[in-house]
């Protein structure tokens, strides 16, 4: 009997510990959150929440940057998704009718604001005076990319990123710059050597992991909990830019020593190609993103931005690639109606796509569809004159965007191996005779199209 | 610290080194000494000047003497070994000079200036360099920025200006100076570009707080110029994508207090013309007995550079993509003026130039050159002129304008000397025109020969506009035509001869007579 007994006072014991720690965990933070509210409600009616540390550091960053003339913006996804579900509410807000911390008191370990630099007049004493201001600060600096052209130059480094505590929360400062292409660009956020690794949890960053690049904003001025900010006009548009706005530079070393060991052409007949193959791009461009549609530099154009950070001379056309999901029935009206007609059409949306539009002086721009597989990707080739198919394998890939000949693209971000499926390890040697059936490292044959589908898929104009 | 070469052999870099030395800080440690030949051309201001020192051998230094001095400026003499060269033909002989230094505090030398930005960069300036006078003064420090009037309505305030350098700094500096403090500078907007990782030149934008890019040089001579300006141009228009026009200024020009403003006003004509190719600041043939109207503008068909405003589609779309490669040896703006570029297009210049050129060492430069083309250049000081009707400016507005000048315009007589000052009546502000004869669009002959006796530029053709030249003399507005090669030619009065100078025979001796028929 007394065995059962002690076994039965032992679990008892236990459950009743277990169950008064439990009451107690619930307690301090009910009775946490509580306090803060309840304080407050004595002093300043009912405003539950400006209390906490996160509004007040953001309230204190936003003075300081007001008052030194730095236009910050507010790109925090968190408080962002939020504004956006609360858009209309938010827009129509007037100054100082929030009685509850909506925004800002949400929970999390950074705010992230956003500065162009070519607004910033003022840096050189910013950094001493937000320290005055209580603001612990860590600047994040890098070469200029811009810089880092053809041409070797070297000028002092520009600042990327700011992270400044107050009171055991991180403002995390962005600062963009403006590139040719109309986008802008930060840059990534590299922890050096001697930087304390503590300071902030740096892993929890939502941007700086990569340099990005973004749409230029429109901006407004809106009042979240009482405390006036600039934000982008189309918060979706914005939030729906980050987790694609990986950029990665062209390889301008590697291209400049290329252009040693084989002399660049600058032929008469080069620069007209060049300048014919610049504006198609450009008109390739603008509709299809009128159209909503992505796509990347493919086969010959991908390698000249890869090899040699431009327009390879010999190369004839223009190669785009788009994702099959990604077609719109009114590619091939909209580029009509942009002055580039259709010239062939091979295969079908379910095998195969190809289109080629006629550009100006010659110069065709060849858009091929990507399949996916389960683990590779691959596009299609059609012979016209025996309706034999080919297929091009390629590696999966994820798209990142770069800039190229004054224009904001997209590559595949995992550039060697796409350009290595295509062409090979001897990709570096130039080839000037090439044939699209035999001389890719990645063609396969595919079959044959049969003869009653040939009026679908072989239309040739 | 300074490192400073004087070729006393030469005129005038006597006065350039007595300049120099004037402005190094007192207490500063001197090394100087002779390479090849020093004493020719020191003449007596240069000689008091290493006597004040305390030099004995300086002052009596002879044909291809060696000589070697450490000094202290304003204190006495270390160590001085002197050794005259036995005959004309040889030089002295090698001396060898070893002194002890003694060496003072650090917080005995420096000055105890106020705590701001401004004096830190003071601070950090004056400890590296030498040589740039009153900037380091610790009584009297010369201000390091200036704040001149502000521009209304400025159109230019977005406008990136490149200056592109060298290893000039005390010319950078003095640059920079008149660069600041003209009216309507958006300091941000510059960035200055050297030419090769020299210190002192990036030493001198820092001390301003602008901006600095150095350029790893490529090539020589002059291709290594050019190349150095296709670089920077690029750069600049990376950095400023938005930006639809740059201003190109190099190290060695002083700039007129109205120089935003004259751009301000007008910028526009680039944006709406297409026939225009830039807009300059520099009169070819603007001389100070040659220029007179601050107000006034012409069109030329040539590029006169030295300060100038690039559109940005000309540079991306026709020039960058064909600029000279590296192992071509030509000069840029011989370039930039060829009918291949230029491509019929024109400058807008301003009658008094609103820049200076004051460089007289360089690539393309010397003492002489500069004295017969450039010293007596006249350049613009008075602020917020107002430019008078510069939509006449304007391809057809022009043509109409000119008509207009020359329907107005005083036919002199032209049985008289056209280079002596007699052919123009004693008058002022009076509108007179001439006629000379040049047979083919490219027929410059007679004014060559014109320009040459006028004391204006002559080394190739530039200020005409379809066969008319535009200057003053005496203070009348004086209009050349060249018939019958120039559109305007039907302005001449029948019984008018064109003027027709010969160019002086081929062989050296007198100079050719001017011949009129």
């Amino acid at each position: 009997m007394s065995r059962i007994n002690k076994n039965v006072i032992l679990a008892l014991l236990t459950l009743t510990s277990s169950a008064f720690l439990l009451f107690q965990l619930y307690y301090y933070k009910h009775y946490l959150s509580a306090k803060n509210g309840a304080g407050l409600s004595k002093s300043k009616g009912s405003r539950i929440g400006f209390d906490g540390t996160q509004w007040r550091t953001v309230k204190k960053f936003i003075m300081l940057t007001s008052s030194q003339n730095v236009p910050v913006f507010l790109i925090d996804p968190l408080i962002l998704e939020l504004i956006n579900k609360n858009f209309e509410q938010v827009k129509n807000a007037s100054h100082g009718s929030a009685s509850e911390c909506k925004y800002f008191c949400v929970p999390r370990d950074f705010t992230a604001f956003a500065l162009q630099y070519h607004l910033w007049k003022n840096e050189e004493s910013w950094f001493r005076i937000a320290e005055n201001m209580g603001f612990q600060c860590l600047k994040f600096e890098s070469k200029d990319p811009r810089l880092d052209g053809i041409d070797s130059l070297s000028g002092t480094e520009i600042p990327l990123h700011y992270i400044c505590t107050l009171a055991s929360h991180a403002v995390h400062l962005v600062v963009f710059h403006e590139r040719s292409g109309n986008y802008l660009w930060h840059g990534h956020l590299r922890l050096k050597g001697h930087i304390d690794r503590k300071f902030v949890p740096f892993r929890k960053l939502q941007f700086g992991r990569y340099p990005g690049a973004f749409d230029r904003p429109e901006l407004q001025q809106v009042t979240i909990d009482g405390l006036e900010v600039l934000i982008p006009k189309d918060p979706m548009h914005f939030l729906e830019e980050i987790p694609h706005s990986r950029f990665i530079e062209c390889r301008y070393k590697e291209a400049r020593a290329f252009f040693q060991q084989y002399l660049d052409d600058n032929t008469v007949e080069a620069m007209a190609f060049r300048k014919s193959a610049k504006e198609l791009m450009q008109l390739a461009a603008k509709t299809l993103k009128k159209l909503g549609v992505r796509f990347w530099l493919s086969s010959g154009t991908c390698l000249g931005w890869y090899r040699q950070c431009g327009i390879i001379p010999y190369s004839k056309d223009v190669d785009l690639g788009i994702f099959i999901q990604d077609y719109k029935s009114d590619i091939i009206s909209a580029f009509q109606d942009a002055g580039l007609p259709l010239k062939h059409k091979f295969g079908k949306v379910e095998d195969s796509l190809e289109l080629s539009f006629q550009g100006k002086d010659d110069v065709k721009l060849d858009i091929f569809f990507f399949y996916e597989e389960t683990d590779y990707m691959w596009n299609g080739g059609t012979q016209a004159k025996t309706g034999k198919k080919f297929k091009y394998l390629f590696p999966k890939f994820t798209l990142c965007w770069t800039e190229f000949v004054d224009m904001k693209v997209r590559v595949p971000c995992e550039t060697i191996e796409y350009i290595e499926a295509n062409y090979g390890k001897t990709w570096k040697v130039p080839v000037r005779t090439w044939d699209w059936k035999r001389s890719p490292h990645n063609v396969q044959p595919n079959g044959v199209w049969p003869i009653s589908e040939w009026d679908e898929v072989i239309q040739l104009y | 610290m300074a490192k400073r070469v004087f070729d006393t052999y030469s005129p005038h870099e006597d006065e350039a080194m007595v300049l120099f030395l004037n402005m190094v800080a007192p207490g500063r440690v001197l090394i100087c000494t002779v390479k090849d030949e020093g004493s020719f051309h020191l003449k007596d201001t240069a000689k008091a000047l290493l006597r004040s020192l305390g030099s004995q051998a300086g002052p009596a230094l002879g044909w291809r003497d060696t000589w070697a001095f450490v000094g202290r400026k304003g204190g006495p003499v270390l160590g001085e070994k002197h050794s005259k060269s036995p005959a004309l033909s040889s030089w002295g002989d090698p001396v060898l000079l070893k002194t002890d230094v003694p060496l003072s505090s650090a917080e005995e030398a420096e000055c105890h200036w106020a705590d701001t930005e401004l004096n830190r960069r003071r601070h950090r300036f004056c400890s590296k360099v030498e040589g740039y006078g009153s900037v380091c003064s610790c009584k009297d420090p010369t201000p390091i920025e200036f704040s001149p009037d502000p521009l209304p309505d400025n159109k230019v305030f977005n406008v990136p200006v490149a200056v592109i350098a060298g290893n000039r700094p005390n010319y950078l500096y003095r640059m920079l100076r008149s660069l600041l403090s003209a009216q309507g500078v958006s300091p941000q907007m510059i960035t200055v570009f050297i030419d090769g990782y020299y210190e002192e030149p990036m030493d001198v934008v820092a001390l301003f707080g602008l901006r600095g890019i150095q350029h790893t040089p490529i090539s020589i001579k002059n291709a290594r110029v050019s190349q150095h300006y296709k670089a920077s141009l690029t750069a600049t228009f990376n950095l400023f994508p938005e930006a639809k026009f740059a201003v190109v200024l190099e190290e060695d020009l002083d700039i007129a207090v109205d120089f935003f403003s004259f751009l301000s006003q007008s910028i526009h004509l680039l944006e709406e013309d297409d026939s225009l190719y830039c807009i300059s600041a520099w009169n070819d043939q603007g001389y100070e007995h040659t220029a007179e109207d601050p107000a006034l503008l012409y069109r030329v068909e040539t590029m006169p550079g030295l300060g100038w405003v690039l559109r940005k589609s000309l540079y991306k779309e026709e020039l960058e993509p064909k600029w000279p490669t590296p192992e071509k040896l030509w000069d840029w703006d011989m370039w930039m003026r060829m009918p291949e570029q230029r491509r019929g297009r024109e400058c807008i210049i301003p009658d008094i130039s609103r820049s200076y050129h004051f460089g007289i060492v360089g690539l393309n430069m010397n003492g002489y050159f500069h004295e017969a083309y450039f010293k007596k250049h006249k350049f613009n000081t008075v602020p917020g002129v107002q430019l008078r009707n510069v939509d006449s400016l304007k391809k057809e507005a022009y043509e109409v304008e000119v008509h207009r000048l020359l329907s107005e315009a005083e036919v002199l007589d032209h049985s008289k000397n056209p280079c002596e000052d007699s052919f123009l009546p004693d008058t002022e502000g009076h509108t007179y025109v001439a006629f000379i004869r040049m047979e083919k669009d490219d027929d410059f002959t007679t004014w060559t020969q014109l320009a040459k006796c006028l004391h204006i530029w002559d080394l190739d053709v530039r200020g005409n506009h379809r066969g008319l030249w535009r200057l003053f003399r005496k203070r009348n507005h004086f209009l050349v035509v060249g018939v019958p090669a120039s559109p305007y030619s039907m302005k001449k009065p029948p019984s008018i001869t064109p003027i027709f100078l010969e160019p002086p025979p081929k062989e050296e001796g007198a100079p050719g007579a001017a011949e009129q028929t």
